[in-house]
């Protein structure tokens, strides 16, 4: 059978030269995108400067987080699960998730505007006239102190599986599997909640009126979802810069659509949950949240988010020579991130209050177009010098020879 | 009264195929091979495991499963919206909780399940039709050696139905790939 005839030791598994070109040309494009997203919003946003510009940079800076968070998810997932498949894209993540300390350095703007940001860091009477126990909650000292704990979890935990992975590279120790495998349901766990309660606290809060239980598992479905088309795009970028590409076949690039695809489905199932028993109670101060977004032009997105987030790509990544298709799997990918992208700006943009205009839709890309140069700026530089599989992995062999039926 | 006891004649078997067995996947896949490039149609192959490569060589097309069952999910979500139109709307309108007469939301629970239930009844039972499955007695379970077959041994039977078969040159074809052993198998 040919794909046990790899020769490792002729592949390219590392960045290289190429890692300082991805930066070069990415810090350009970060530094004019973002630039242009603070420059646009002190020019045009008036009175409201502070609120334009914090809520561009919270909606970027969350969207470039999801991804990595995607990442650090699917690291103790492989782990939990054994997956023998993904040993050789694992690496992939791993690099990925070890963006987040850098990431949460990201987030400190919105600490420093959350005066314009949250509306219950000065409603102080009304928030405990109308929802008592939230007030004790929702305050600013205690959200920072949040904040701080989340990332550093997040830290904590991609650090963990980064290092372990990179030293079983050098010892080909395969109990440093092991003990991977036996922190990630606790790894897993923490995930759940730090990503949920983030969810709550930086996107959910923003009308503090509102809540939703099943909001952090809206937030996991997009940021996964999120990951895996980010993952998808990484791995044909590499291939087709020939690092890694007889290592990750066609096999593992089908695996990926699949569990896009799967998450394709998964956000609609849970975006609908949310929404129909909303709709059916029919509770005022619940039903506000959805009233916000399906007035003042903020229909369209709902519309857009129906349908290119889920009934376009559900027929268009169905079958499996799509999936199977590099360029095909590319197209669906980056479309499916641009979805995930307006997903938080529907989530987000409408608490602002100034309705859907076009200049903030227009500030708001300039800023997506800065923060995902700046985030894959940030991953070339960590991913310069680490190989790009997990060779040691011990299910490396299983991996290369994994074929779908 | 009598001549109605005669008893019937056993019917006289018949042969239904030449079996060979191979030790390896490896020459099982190149066995397959060989037997698809000499024209035979009518063959299949039995392994303990899936074998990687095996359906390249024998040359089996894709399945049309998944096609039968994205037409039973669409049939589904059809039949679960138009039920739910039928009964609450058309034949029996029943106001509930002030929501309209016919809405999309509250009748996309029901679609889904019916989608599911659709489709997977579809890939399970469309799986063993396709497979010709259940299928109650198989030839070549008489054969002593065909029991190694769910254990460590591979084989090609090629079916006497095949237009292309002839016991003899069948059996020396066989006998060129150097299997085993070489069986003929009776129905």
């Amino acid at each position: 059978m040919a794909h046990h005839e790899i020769d490792i030791k002729k592949e390219n598994l590392h960045l290289g030269d190429l890692s300082g070109k991805i930066m070069t040309a990415g810090g350009v494009i970060a530094a004019i995108g973002i630039l242009a997203m603070i420059v646009l919003s002190l020019i045009t946003g008036g009175e409201k400067w502070a609120g334009v510009l914090g809520f561009a940079w919270l909606l970027n800076s969350t969207f470039i987080i999801s991804i990595a968070l995607g990442g650090l998810l699917f690291v103790f997932l492989q782990h939990l699960t054994r997956s023998g498949w993904s040993a050789t894209v694992r690496r992939l993540a791993e690099l990925t998730a070890i963006t987040l300390p850098i990431l949460g350095l990201v987030l400190l703007p919105v600490l420093f505007f959350m005066g314009s940001i949250y509306e219950w860091t000065h409603e102080r009477e009304e928030i405990s006239h109308y929802i008592g126990i939230k007030a004790a909650y929702l305050t600013t000292p205690f959200f920072i102190l949040r904040a701080i704990i989340y990332v550093a979890v997040w830290s904590v935990l991609a650090r963990f599986f980064y290092k372990t992975s990179l030293k079983q590279d050098q010892t080909e120790d395969w109990r440093l599997t092991l003990k991977m495998e036996r922190v990630s349901p606790l790894a897993t766990i923490l995930w759940a909640l730090t990503a949920s309660f983030f969810a709550f606290d930086f996107i959910m809060s923003l009308d503090y009126h509102w809540f939703s239980t099943i909001f952090g598992v809206y937030f996991f479905a997009g940021s996964f979802m999120g990951f895996m088309a980010f993952l998808a795009l990484v791995i044909i970028f590499l291939k087709k810069n020939g690092r890694a590409s007889n290592v990750i076949t066609t096999e593992h690039t089908h695996d990926v659509g699949k569990l896009l695809y799967t998450f394709i489905v998964f956000w609609a199932y849970i975006a609908f949950s949310q929404y129909m028993l909303i709709w059916y109670a029919n509770v005022p101060e619940e039903t506000s949240w959805y009233l916000r977004r399906q007035t003042e032009g903020w229909t369209i997105y709902g519309v857009i988010l129906i349908f290119g987030h889920f009934l376009i790509p559900f027929f268009g990544l169905m079958s499996r020579w799509v999936k199977r298709n590099d360029k095909a799997l590319a197209f669906w990918a980056g479309w499916m991130l641009v979805m995930h992208w307006i997903d938080l700006y529907w989530l987000i943009m409408p608490e602002l209050g100034i309705g859907a205009t076009s200049g903030l839709a227009f500030i708001s890309i300039c800023g997506a177009v800065g923060f995902s140069a700046l985030f894959v700026t940030i991953l070339a530089h960590v991913a310069k010098k680490p190989s790009l599989v997990a060779l040691r992995d011990p299910r490396f062999q299983e991996s290369l020879a994994f074929h779908n039926i | 009264m009598e001549e109605k006891k005669k008893a019937k004649p056993a019917k006289k078997p018949q042969l239904w195929g030449v079996m060979a067995e191979f030790e390896t996947p490896q020459e099982l896949i190149a066995a397959a091979e060989k037997v698809r490039l000499d024209g035979y149609k009518k063959f299949d192959a039995y392994t303990p495991f899936p074998v990687h490569g095996l359906d390249d060589a024998m040359g089996i097309r894709r399945t049309i499963l998944p096609w039968l069952v994205l037409g039973a999910g669409i049939t589904g979500c059809l039949t679960a919206i138009g039920l739910q139109w039928f009964t609450n709307t058309y034949d029996y309108p029943f106001l509930i909780s002030g929501k309209p007469m016919f809405s999309l939301p509250a009748n996309i629970p029901v679609a889904f399940e019916l989608t599911v239930l659709f489709s997977a009844s579809t890939a399970f039972f469309g799986m063993l039709a396709l497979n010709l499955l259940p299928e109650w007695s198989f030839p070549a379970f008489k054969s002593e050696r065909f029991r190694r077959a769910s254990s460590d041994r591979f084989f090609i039977i090629i079916m006497a139905r095949d237009a292309r078969f002839n016991e003899k040159e069948t059996t020396e074809f066989f006998e060129l790939m150097d299997p085993l052993s070489i069986e003929r198998i009776e129905d």
